[in-house]
């Protein structure tokens, strides 16, 4: 479903991406590993066309995306997570999520959607009332994949949901991504730097180093010790 | 004694609610796209240009007139975000650029309404004529149906960012705009549309005000800085700040005006705002940015 084709991205003269090119298909769940700062990230924004790409495509379902604005990427069923969550700290968590429904494909969904969140993620059924900003770390983890539910997407883009989360909450982040995956068959990009975690959900995983993509198998057929070694700099 | 008091009180709350509808639109537009416009005086004085201009010239009446003038004024507002605004927001330096261009279009709209319109100082007939007198207090309809007409507006205006789902994104782009586009609000159009509402807020005011004072050009420039010290007042972005601020320097005015004489009214109104902003520095209301 989704076709990424030598993109090169920049920030200004550097060049974060160098001819990355994979694909993934319906239904998988596949995590880019890498270290800090070696594009990671950027590449997830550039698939949700938060950056655009100086050259290369991306396909999505049939559909060239990489010239699309960001909204009419979200209406072809591509969703966002973002690291920072970027959540609307001012409303509530109930308009947070019917903010996720904005567009036009996943607003006539949102009362079903809501529901489905909240079976998902029952705190944030109990917190529906109260404004985003009195959320903790995990419940804004929550609210971030929860709002990225709420879009009726078949990509979700996670961007390292575990970050800063105390270890039992990261296992149960996890355990929320891969039931997302397996439950609502939605296909799953995700950025992680919990190299054992995530290897144990995905499909499949790909190494990132200095923009490019050193290895890309089998979660299942990795060890971990080829993986460490990508690591070292 | 008590009915000078009262009297004061009444015309506090009328300018109060003139005051709201005429800044709310420039604490809209910043709060949403960061802009501080500084063309929204004339847009207040054009509301007063174009009903003169439909009602005393083509003598149409006044209710339609409002109502051209005022889908006018969203058409224009987003058509000016569009072709204006929109292009400098691909750039670097957006705020500074931003202030440049809106100068630029307030002394246009300065210079060409002296032009299309004419210098000579105009005035337009109050909606209704008359005054309600009742026992030693009086009050004007035409001070009533503007009272109505505001907090019908400002009403509105509130459950509309409450309640639907466009006020709600609108309130999403202001608190984080990355995460708008992420839930996939197309947030240019909505910097457009929350531009076209805060020049049609800027036409009601215009349109409510106009009738009792005059029209000239120079006016405008005295309407933004009103608007702009209501604005800091209550705080840059924050339409409650807007207000509570509008309520308080409407009723400061109304008082000061009746016990002091006009003249001591801007005096006031800079050393409340001295003093608030040394307590506060962001305003009533707000955060900082």
């Amino acid at each position: 479903m989704l076709k990424v084709n030598n993109i090169n991205t920049f920030y200004g003269q550097f060049q974060a991406l160098h001819n990355v090119s994979f694909k993934i298909k319906d239904g998988e769940l596949a995590v880019f590993l890498g270290s800090n700062g070696h594009g990671k990230s950027t590449l997830l924004k550039t698939i949700c066309g938060l950056l655009s790409p100086f050259s290369g495509q991306i396909e999505f379902n049939g559909h060239l995306i990489n010239k699309l604005k960001i909204h009419n990427i979200v209406k072809l069923g591509i969703v966002y997570v973002p690291e920072e969550g970027h959540l609307f700290p001012e409303l509530t968590v109930k308009e947070n999520l019917l903010m996720g429904a904005y567009n036009r494909r996943a607003r006539k969904d949102r009362y079903r959607n809501e529901q489905l969140v909240y079976s998902i993620f029952t705190r944030l059924e109990e917190r529906k009332h109260q404004l985003a900003s009195t959320l903790s770390g995990g419940e804004r983890q929550m609210l971030a994949m929860g709002r990225g539910l709420m879009a009726s997407a078949t990509l979700m883009a996670i961007d390292e949901p575990s970050m800063g989360l105390a270890p039992i909450l990261k296992k149960s982040v996890f355990k929320k991504i891969k039931q997302i995956n397996d439950e609502e068959g939605l296909t799953i990009i995700l950025v992680e730097q919990e190299v054992e975690a995530s290897l144990d959900i995905s499909d499949k995983a790909f190494v990132l180093r200095e923009g490019k993509i050193v290895l890309s198998e089998d979660s299942s057929k990795i060890c971990i010790e080829t993986i460490q070694k990508h690591y070292l700099v | 004694m008590l009915n000078s008091l009262v009297n004061a009180l009444i015309s506090g709350i009328i300018l109060a609610g003139l005051y709201a509808v005429m800044s709310m639109g420039l604490t809209l537009i910043y709060g949403v796209g960061r802009i501080f416009n500084f063309a929204h005086g004339f847009f207040i004085l054009w509301g007063g240009y174009l009903v003169w201009f439909c009602s005393v010239k083509y003598e149409m009446h006044y209710g339609l007139a409002a109502l051209l003038v005022i889908s006018c004024a969203f058409l224009s507002g987003y058509l000016i975000d569009r072709v204006l605004l929109y292009p400098l927001r691909r750039r670097e330096n957006f705020a500074i650029n931003s202030v440049l261009a809106t100068l630029g279009l307030a002394i246009l709209m300065e210079g060409s309404g002296d032009v299309i319109f004419g210098t000579r100082i105009k005035t337009i007939d109050k909606i209704v004529d008359g005054t309600l007198i009742w026992g030693q207090f009086g009050i004007t309809y035409h001070d009533i149906v503007s009272l109505g007409i505001t907090i019908a507006v400002l009403l509105a205006l509130e459950a509309f960012l409450r309640r639907s789902v466009l006020g709600t994104a609108m309130r999403a782009i202001s608190q984080d705009t990355d995460g708008a586009k992420i839930v996939g609000i197309n947030v240019d159009a909505l910097y457009s549309f929350t531009f076209g509402l805060s020049a049609s807020l800027a036409a009601v005011s215009g349109i409510l005000i106009a009738p009792r004072y005059f029209i000239a050009s120079f006016v405008g420039w005295e309407t933004l800085f009103k608007a702009i010290i209501i604005v800091i007042f209550g705080g840059l972005g924050s339409v409650r700040g807007t207000f509570i601020s509008a309520l308080i320097l409407g009723m400061l005015e109304a008082f000061v005006s009746m016990y002091l004489g006009m003249f001591w009214v801007q005096p006031m109104w800079f050393i409340l705002l001295i003093v608030v902003l040394f307590v506060r520095p962001m305003g009533l209301y707000g955060e900082w940015a």
